[in-house]
């Protein structure tokens, strides 16, 4: 190896191998490689702090180990031979990982786990080329890992994860920070090590709820490696519109082609927000038209001229809602608790001690349901759940406008809960739509997934997908394709109608074709999922964190969702017919007559 | 020592018999079971580089446009064994029929076809059973590819050394050609060159390669992937002038300070001939990123060779600021090394990319060019989902094409190194390379008493550094 490489520039350092221990042949190997070569370090991951590795090669360190790291290396710096794997959906905490490792002096930087998923493509039994990993080959009984191959930032047909924007981000070599944003005043810090920023144009944008309203270029920044600076961006002052928020979006990218990057491609990015939401325009809701009830044995059934909305008592949801002759629901609005678990929930034990989550939708039970007239524009019903064994508590109310808007309110509570109970994977709502609603737009995070604890690099903006045609980007299947930060979103059909879901003020959402997210244990493929011929929308307030750096390692407290105390959280949703509608509607807001105080028949 | 345990066996240096899988006392190794032999009549390793007919193609760089060159990937008869005695016997003959015998494309994974099982494991070895030693190789249940090759030697390549190349073989082979055993090779992930000059005639010739999917190697190449055997690289034959360019070893230091460049270049030269040579020329010249000459070495080298011997000439110069390497910036230079006889005429030319560059760790910091380095790495595997390990060039582009996209500057070659096309590309683009060697034995507990890594070095060891370096 030596021999065949000793020219290459690039080579930096010889390592003499992994996970083999250390003793006399890596000493002797050592000794021989630093008399034939002086002119690069050697490392060698196994040797931990013995004397035979110029630079000390961590696999997989805990942070805790590394406080004092610096005074045990003996002079020599750490780089991280391997730090994180991506197995699934995973590489959760990432940049305050990375942040607290570069805060050491004596720590360089390292290397993230495998580029790459690892999955053969082969025809199997009955089955064409279908992807497969550890175990699916040859019988039972023979040794393997099973999807532990799956740990890589691209796919196996080199297809970016979306960990891997995360990554790009961490990466960037260019940080951003606000001194005064109002004014367009930046701080900006060079993080290349030998180039100055000249190969670089910044375009900058002032977005108004994702739209661009101003934009400009700064093309001769100055700055040299290492070196910081302020810089000043000409926003031109305006006057805020009602339900406008304000983003300041910085793209840095490239003038010219550079070797494998193509001229325009961004280096780094950055946002801030300029003006938080103006105040929207309020709707005056007594001046709706007026809402018909019609109570039936197991139903009520509201409507004006142009909606109609069924509510099924017995089951608390909305079993039909129709606007303008169109059918938006297949089935209502439904408490979700549950995500499909990730290869880290599983690898921590974190899955099977959250087992009662799995079917707690399927457990749940309406207590009562009442209606209550509130004026001749709003009716509100409110629906009680209760979670057996443990009595979790949920409440709902549906606050019914007479222009076909309905705000929920949902509440979630512990009080007559006697044991302690796991951390809740997902507190949400989960609804299905016909499966031509599955144009999704949203302003938010995007464009790829994130998660509380995983999301830096997804930037604010207006975003499309089809849901039916999204697909499932871990081989194993489990939670995927959630979009946080989401101030609205909305599923419509080709001719434009459907419904608009407005935060109030932030929701996350996800939006497929594929089964209901419970039991995908049962599948050992995302091949195998069975799509469906409707639309699961998940409108949640939050989500657990997904797994972190480690394999084994629970998910950070701070990204837990604890179920021992209470949380709430409303969304309007909005019948819409044309998709010009959903900007002008996304800036209303409705009075907030629709507040609890609703009384509760026995 | 324990007598009734396979531990202390191997602590005592009788470990040879118990690495190689349970044979016993008196029976000779096989060379695919002895620790000690990683190669036969293999050349020695020298640094990767490829050598034209003259100045216009060694500055184009590509070896499939010199005539001296000939790819041998394709379509080879393959026969597969599951078994180690289910081998046919003389398949290397020049009269054995392969007319029945299946075709396989070479390079490739044999289980990515079907013949046997592929095995995903992370730091186990697939053949560790719960009733054999950790560290038994299977014998009798070995599995073996035997592949055979008609290949053509043109007219203009008589008077010239014939090298056949195999750029990486899982996990260990024989070679024939022309029905006569050539030489062995252990080592999956590094080339393994024969010079098969005395072997060969002009026409048509076959060669037989036996690949063993299970050697002593596989207990350091336990690596956290699928468990593939085969021809996993390009194969390919060069034919070299009997006076050659064997290898080139350069230095190319940047000191800082003084804005200096500092190159040191280090020929081996070989004289294959029967006779001595004498007022032969060895010429280099530098040749900077933008195409221009900058150093025509004043000290054209005139050196004698006795006949079947081998020395070195040096050439050191330095150049006052030169354009410096680093991921950021990937300025290469060229050297051209120019061989010719004593009548002037070129023998061949071989063109080295060069980066000036200085590494070090001082006063606690890895520097580069006498800055702190910051890496922002990944992990890197050969791996295709439809051919497995086998990786082509496109596939290897768009990863580092990835890679670049998403500011990552360094890779590390976990678990053992990459072909040599993936270096030339490192140097080209810009990324900073931790070169790892294919040692990884986590199958083999860490502890002091049973690590390859302890053992003693008539035992698992020795043949190990030669095989880093080689």
């Amino acid at each position: 190896m030596v021999e065949r490489d000793k020219n290459h520039p690039s080579v930096i350092a010889w390592s003499m191998g992994t996970d083999a221990g250390n003793g006399v042949n890596f000493y002797r190997m050592y000794e021989w490689l630093k008399g034939y070569d002086p002119s690069r370090p050697v490392l060698y991951e196994q040797a931990g702090l013995e004397w035979n590795t110029d630079v000390v090669f961590l696999q997989h360190p805990a942070l805790e180990e590394l406080d004092e790291i610096g005074e045990k290396t003996n002079g020599r710096p750490v780089v991280l031979a391997e730090c994180g794997y991506n197995w699934g959906n995973a590489l959760g905490g990432l940049d305050p990982f990375w942040d607290s490792l570069m805060a050491k002096p004596v720590v360089q930087g390292g290397f993230l786990g495998p580029w790459k998923d690892e999955a053969l493509m082969l025809d199997v039994n009955t089955l064409d080329s279908v992807l497969l990993y550890g175990g699916d080959i040859g019988p039972d009984s023979l040794p393997h890992d099973s999807n532990f191959c799956l740990k890589g930032l691209v796919s196996s047909a080199q297809v970016p994860h979306p960990a891997l924007k995360e990554v790009k981000h961490l990466f960037q070599p260019v940080k951003v920070a606000a001194l005064n944003v109002k004014k367009g005043r930046i701080r900006i810090e060079n993080r290349y090590d030998f180039r100055p920023l000249s190969h670089l144009a910044l375009y900058w944008q002032v977005l108004a709820n994702g739209v661009a309203r101003q934009s400009g270029t700064v093309l001769n920044l100055q700055l040299e490696p290492g070196a910081a600076d302020t810089l000043e961006i000409p926003i031109a002052p305006f006057s805020p519109q009602a339900g406008q928020e304000y983003v300041l979006d910085l793209s840095f990218q490239l003038k010219q082609e550079d070797g494998l990057l193509p001229q325009g491609h961004e280096v780094a990015r950055a946002q801030f927000i300029l003006r938080e939401r103006y105040k929207p325009e309020v709707v005056e809701t007594k001046g709706l038209p007026e809402l018909l009830v019609r109570k039936q044995k197991r139903t009520w059934i509201i409507s004006t001229d142009e909606f109609s909305l069924t509510f099924d008592r017995d089951k608390g949801t909305i079993t039909s809602y129709r606007y303008k002759g169109d059918e938006l629901l297949q089935q209502g609005f439904a408490p979700f608790f549950l995500r499909a678990m990730t290869d880290m929930d599983r690898a921590s034990g974190y899955a099977a001690e959250a087992q009662m989550w799995e079917d707690a939708h399927q457990r749940m039970y309406v207590r009562k349901a009442c209606l209550e007239k509130v004026h001749d524009a709003l009716i509100r019903i409110g629906v009680e759940y209760l979670v057996p064994p443990h009595n979790v508590r949920c409440r709902l109310i549906y606050a019914i406008f007479g222009s076909g808007d309905v705000v929920l309110d949902y509440r979630l509570d512990f009080e007559k809960v006697k044991n302690p109970l796991p951390a809740i994977p997902r507190i949400g709502m989960h609804l299905q739509m016909a499966p031509d609603y599955e144009f999704v737009k949203w302003y938010g995070r995007g464009p790829h997934e994130s998660y509380s604890n995983r999301k830096a690099g997804a930037q604010l903006g207006i975003f499309t997908q089809h849901a039916a045609t999204v697909r499932a980007p871990y081989l194993r299947p489990q939670a995927f394709g959630c979009k946080t930060d989401v101030r609205w979103l909305s599923l419509t059909n080709n001719s434009g109608k459907g419904l608009l879901i407005s935060g109030m003020p932030l929701v996350s959402f996800t939006a497929n074709a594929y089964p209901l997210e419970s039991h995908w244990d049962n599948y050992r493929h995302n091949w195998e999922l069975p799509l469906q011929d409707a639309i699961h929308l998940y409108i949640d307030l939050a989500q657990m964190g997904v797994g972190g750096m480690q394999p084994g390692r629970p998910v950070d407290k701070q990204w837990l969702l604890p179920a021992n105390q209470p949380y709430r959280y409303h969304f309007r949703i909005t019948p819409v017919d044309v998709m010009r509608e959903v900007e002008e509607l996304s800036v209303q807001d409705f009075e907030k007559d629709w507040m609890p105080g609703i009384k509760m028949e026995d | 020592m324990r007598m009734g345990s396979l531990i202390g066996l191997i602590k005592s240096g009788l470990a040879i018999g118990l690495l190689c899988g349970g044979w016993a006392w008196a029976q000779k190794k096989a060379d695919w079971q002895n620790p000690q032999v990683t190669g036969i009549h293999k050349m020695a390793a020298r640094s990767s580089f490829f050598s034209y007919e003259n100045h216009n193609l060694a500055l184009k760089a590509k070896p499939g446009f010199s005539r001296f060159y000939q790819p041998l990937n394709g379509h080879w008869k393959f026969y597969w064994a599951e078994k180690l005695h289910a081998r046919e016997d003389y398949f290397y003959r020049t009269t054995f029929d392969d007319f029945s015998w299946d075709s396989i494309a070479v390079p490739a994974n044999w289980e990515m076809h079907h013949y046997g099982i592929p095995f995903y494991l992370n730091n186990r070895y697939e053949f560790a059973r719960p009733d054999t030693a950790p560290t038994a190789v299977p014998v009798a249940t070995n599995q073996v590819g035997q592949y055979r090759k008609y290949f053509h030697i043109p007219r203009s390549w008589s008077g010239r050394s014939v090298w056949l190349t195999f750029g990486s073989v899982s996990s260990a082979f024989y070679l024939w050609v022309n029905g006569l055993k050539v030489g062995y090779s252990q080592g999956s992930k590094l080339p393994a060159t024969f010079d098969i000059s005395e072997y060969v005639q002009p026409g048509r010739n076959v060669l037989a390669v036996e690949v063993y999917r299970w050697s002593d190697g596989s207990l350091l190449e336990c690596h956290d992937s699928w468990r593939l055997s085969g021809i996993e690289r390009e194969v390919y034959l060069e034919a070299r002038p009997r006076v050659h360019i064997s290898d080139i070893s350069v230095r190319a230091g940047l000191d800082v300070q003084q804005q200096l460049g500092k190159l040191e270049v280090e020929v081996t030269l070989t004289n294959e001939l029967s006779k001595a040579i004498q007022q032969y020329w060895l010429e280099a010249e530098l040749i900077d990123p933008d195409g221009w000459n900058v150093i025509d070495f004043a000290t054209n080298q005139m050196f004698r060779l006795e006949s079947k011997s081998q020395s070195a000439v040096v050439f050191a110069e330095s150049l006052p600021a030169p354009m410096p390497w680093t991921a950021e910036t990937p300025h290469l230079y060229t050297l051209l090394l120019t061989l010719r006889n004593e009548a002037g005429e070129v023998l061949e030319v071989v063109p080295v990319k060069i980066g000036f560059r200085n590494v070090e760790v001082h006063n606690g910091k890895l520097l580069l060019n006498g800055k702190p380095l910051s890496l922002r790495g990944v992990n890197y595997q050969e791996h295709d989902p439809h051919t497995g390990h086998v990786l082509t060039e496109a596939a290897l582009r768009k990863d580092l094409s990835l890679m670049k996209q998403h500011n990552i500057n360094a890779i590390r070659t976990k678990g053992h190194p990459q072909s040599e096309l993936f270096y030339e590309l490192c140097d080209q683009y810009g990324f900073y390379v931790i070169d790892e060697a294919n040692i990884e034995s986590e199958g083999i507990p860490f502890a002091s008493d049973q690590t390859p890594g302890q053992q003693t070095p008539v035992a698992a060891g020795t043949p190990r550094p030669p095989q880093t370096h080689g």
